[in-house]
């Protein structure tokens, strides 16, 4: 029996990775039941290889008997840096083999990519798993990560719900949808503003972060949108004023190169004086309508309290198809020992 | 300053409820906020009541600013081979900048050092997922995540059972009460249906080999001895390949006129799956459940989809998100 042994992975490595992607648990868009595990791992073996391709990262493999028995990637986050204005980075993979012991080599990987992590002047540091990944969690929280939110992962497929066929609640007549318009910002923007006033996402839920942290990502995130960060965005109005709005995205260059049938729909809000009045439904859906000219599935996160968005999502056909936990540590309160 | 807690301090408990973050009952979203301390405090004085009851408060200026209430688990025990308890309370007042994390991880010293002393071996702790401070406070004293759970409820003032459209049922399938001489077929179903399952027992690596099928074969064994109030079984040419266990509302929530019935665990032998069966099980389990209460709770596993994509299609609601963590002592 060998020992395990930490060593840095570079891109040189990724043949030697190649071989053992089957036996690492962590498998990405797990909630995409609809991908072959050849595609899969080909996605994700570019993806390893464009992080590592990335100046900031930092990855670690530890191997047992020559094979690798766990996985750590991290890589800066420049825009929650920007946004934050702290040192942020991301631990984009943390995998390991599924029949490895509970799990020293997760352990020695996170310790190390911690100090390294420290010693750049990375301010805290972020991870988010899935939820059937309990030892990748233990990992993390052993190690000082705090679970900050729970997101459900939504996906709607149109082949098996096709749109044309969806019956909806009479709308009031005074709302319409339409595309967002550049000078719509400023209206989207303090919409955003008042709808995430009291949201519960990880940024609010983090007391380690700056006060009003929370907001200024929803209103960065805003202001990415209507720069290009999406590629459409749908506002409803009554009465001419802006009650809603929902920002989209076509699949990755990465996804379509690997075939991965998609549409992914980032981020929204509804002014909270209109919920409960149809606007999200009626937004989501010209969402939809835009979304299949590109893809029959289409995907959304929501927090798991955010139950008027399961409940309407679920009315639209959308189903559960998967789970993370998002954890954070804060590198100043404290190195592993 | 820390303090034990016991029953002779209820009436100050009861003034200080209002101003802790938690919010019992959490996935009831019409109940006042009166309903629910009463409710709570009810539960806490059940919970000191008991012989196994550790109990402790902080205490500011004779206010009760936080406490955690602990009780051992005698079914976990007794199926694990090890000492589990359960924290069945634990909350913090929480001021505008201040989350009580101070606070909460002085109470779970303190009641770490108290279980030590017992022998206890292992610690659970159940936490609603808004409820930030406690989780982070859990996770700082050594207790892991393990898993999550949704809160279904379905709301028969909201929706009929006659609006719900069940897809056609088997012309083989049968639904019926089960009888004690299931209690076996049962079981069978069990050890398929569980055996690759992922929740807080197959997740904890520290449970002794083979916890988490026993557990769920307690649970039937327990529901055939009068835990459960109805058991349903599906048939399908006469052989049992399904069950549902429910329960009326529980003693506590009929005092305190919460009309909630409860769905506890329902398995479908998998050579059986995609069938219906499972939603015929369940309506069939919702239309006893209506004579009982106008709200029915389900939690499920956050992972386990084709429950919930079930339940939604049901009319049933996703209202509450719970972590479970475990700590293990020594």
């Amino acid at each position: 029996m060998t020992g395990t042994t930490a060593a840095e992975l570079d891109v040189a490595s990724l043949e030697d990775l190649k071989a053992s992607l089957s036996r690492l648990t962590h498998k990405p868009l797990p909630h995409l039941s609809y991908l072959t595990a050849g595609q899969r791992e080909a996605y994700w073996l570019d993806e390893l290889g464009q992080d590592l391709a990335d100046e900031s990262s930092q990855a670690f493999v530890s191997r047992r008997s020559g094979g690798i028995e766990a996985l750590a990637v991290c890589i800066d986050s420049p825009w929650d840096t920007r946004v934050v204005n702290r040192r942020f980075a991301i631990v984009k993979h943390l995998a390991h083999a599924d029949n490895a012991p509970d799990s020293k080599a997760l352990d020695d990987l996170l310790t190390e990519m911690i100090v390294r992590a420290a010693s750049r002047g990375v301010e805290c540091l972020t991870c988010k798993i899935h939820a059937l990944d309990s030892a990748v969690m233990r990992a993390l929280e052993r190690q000082g990560f705090l679970l900050m939110d729970t997101l459900l992962d939504l996906v709607f497929d149109s082949s098996r719900t096709p749109l044309e066929n969806m019956r909806l609640p009479k709308r009031t007549e005074r709302l319409h949808t339409r595309a967002a318009r550049p000078e719509d910002a400023p209206e989207v923007l303090a919409l955003a503003h008042k709808a995430f006033a009291k949201y519960f996402g990880r940024y609010h839920s983090d007391p380690k972060m700056p006060p009003g942290t929370g907001a200024k990502v929803y209103d960065q995130w805003v202001c990415s949108g209507f720069e290009g960060w999406v590629d459409w965005t749908v506002v409803a109005e009554i009465d001419g004023k802006i009650v809603g709005y929902s920002m989209w995205k076509n699949a990755s260059a990465l996804e379509t190169k690997h075939c991965v049938d998609i549409a992914h729909c980032n981020f929204g809000a509804i002014h909270p004086n209109f919920s409960g009045r149809g606007v999200y439904t009626a937004l989501k859906l010209a969402g939809m309508r835009i979304a299949e000219s590109s893809a029959k599935h289409f995907d959304l996160a929501t927090h798991i309290a955010n139950y008027p968005v399961h409940r309407a999502t679920a009315k639209l056909g959308w189903r559960i198809a998967g789970a993370r936990h998002s954890f954070h540590k804060w590198l100043s309160d404290g190195l592993p020992e | 300053m820390i303090a034990r807690l016991d029953s002779t301090v209820l009436g100050d408990l009861s003034e200080a409820l209002p101003q802790f973050a938690h919010l019992p009952l959490a996935h009831l979203h019409d109940l006042s906020s009166e309903r629910r301390r009463a409710y709570w405090l009810d539960e806490i004085s059940k919970s000191l009541a008991k012989e196994s009851s550790i109990a402790f408060q902080w205490v500011v200026s004779g206010t009760i600013k936080g406490f955690i209430i602990y009780n051992d688990s005698p079914w976990d025990s007794e199926i694990t081979g090890r000492r589990i308890g359960i924290v069945e309370h634990v909350a913090v007042a929480v001021g505008e900048k201040d989350s009580g994390t101070e606070i909460l991880q002085e109470l779970l010293d303190e009641l770490t050092r108290s279980l030590v002393d017992r022998g206890t071996q292992c610690v659970v702790g159940k936490v609603h997922s808004n409820e930030l401070p406690v989780i982070h406070a859990l996770e700082q004293r050594g207790f892991l995540l393990m898993d999550s759970l949704l809160d279904f409820v379905f709301d028969f003032s909201r929706t009929s059972l006659e609006e719900i459209n069940p897809p056609k049922r088997d012309k083989q399938l049968q639904i019926r009460h089960a009888e004690p001489a299931d209690l076996s077929a049962l079981m069978t179903i069990n050890e398929k249906a569980f055996t690759g399952y992922f929740g807080r027992y197959h997740a904890d690596p520290r449970m002794p080999p083979g916890t988490a099928t026993k557990v769920y074969a307690e649970w039937v064994r327990s529901a055939f001895q009068g835990w459960a109030d109805w058991i349903l079984v599906a048939e399908v040419d006469g052989r049992i390949v399904g069950y549902g266990l429910w329960r009326k509302p529980l003693e506590i929530e009929a005092r305190n006129s919460l009309s909630v019935a409860h769905y506890d665990l329902a398995a479908i032998d998998p050579e059986f799956l995609r069938r219906g069966l499972w939603t015929a099980l369940m309506f069939d389990g919702m239309g006893i459940a209506r004579n009982y209460a106008q709200y029915l709770i389900g939690p499920v596993h956050v992972c386990n989809y084709p429950v919930q994509h079930t339940l939604q299609k049901l009319g049933w609601r996703i209202s509450g998100a719970r972590h479970s963590f475990h700590k293990w002592l020594g």
